[in-house]
């Protein structure tokens, strides 16, 4: 399984980064690929591209602020989340997007 | 020369508050006797508007109040540890990072060292050091390392 993710907080400057790596860290916790690219205060890094976009099963997308290029996304499931809950549940959002995932398959 | 992000002179042990205002107003008054604000009342302003918008309580008992403001002078990275834990909205916490950001910026070097700061902070191990730190300096030895 693969998971895509977009963070972005108002001031760019914390949450952006701790929900960024506590999606990661959860991803890896559960041995899912995941990628998490970044849009805040030091500009967009981590990039994610058409290819990671053609080989995922859905991307994860902060709602606090509006995501730069979501079109990219249209041809697979987005989840919708506020920038808080991921940092401080970001496990528990792992493991219910997962388990939708495979009801799906 | 350009100063640094933190030094002991914004590192505060056993502070003792009951009020979000309190502390953010003390870490203030250290940064501005370093020399690092420009006008420590819009600062404040600045911060309790962010403060407004949403909580900065992130979990794991700490709080990040921060402000990017046209009355900052340098990029600073305050660390309080509280005497006793304190309400922060609706979590309680034990620990603070204040950040001071200019506004408009100066360059990325500062906000590479605090993107990584808080990356860092999902981490069990990183928080125990912060906690466990003895001295002022090994704290800012801690957070120096980015």
């Amino acid at each position: 399984m693969k998971f895509l993710a977009i963070t972005a907080c108002p001031s760019g400057v914390a949450h952006t980064y701790m929900a960024a790596e506590a999606l990661s860290k959860a991803c890896k916790e559960k041995g899912i690929e995941c990628k998490v690219e970044t849009q805040g205060s030091i500009g967009i890094e981590n990039v994610i591209t058409p290819e990671d976009v053609k080989s995922a099963d859905c991307v994860i997308l902060t709602k606090d602020m509006p995501i730069k290029n979501e079109e990219r996304f249209e041809d697979i499931p987005k989840i919708k989340i506020n920038i808080s809950d991921a940092v401080k549940k970001a496990p528990a959002i792992i493991t219910k997007v997962e388990k939708a995932i495979l009801a799906k398959k | 020369m350009e100063k640094e992000l933190i030094n002991t002179n914004i590192v505060l042990f056993d502070v003792d508050v009951t009020e979000k205002e309190e502390v953010i107003g003390l870490i203030a008054d250290a940064m501005d006797k370093d020399g690092r604000l420009i006008d420590k009342k819009g600062y404040v302003e600045d911060v309790l508007k962010r403060e407004a918008t949403s909580s900065t309580a992130i979990g794991f008992s700490t709080a990040t109040p921060h402000a990017k403001s046209v009355s900052v002078k340098s990029p600073s990275l305050a660390f309080v540890r509280l005497k006793q834990p304190m309400k922060w909205d609706d979590e309680e916490i034990t620990m603070l990072f204040q950040i001071a950001v200019p506004s408009p910026g100066q360059g990325d070097r500062h906000m590479e060292i605090l993107a990584q700061l808080f990356r860092n902070l999902v981490y069990d191990e990183f928080r125990d050091k912060l906690r466990a730190a003895n001295s002022e300096q090994e704290i800012v030895d801690i957070l120096k390392e980015f």
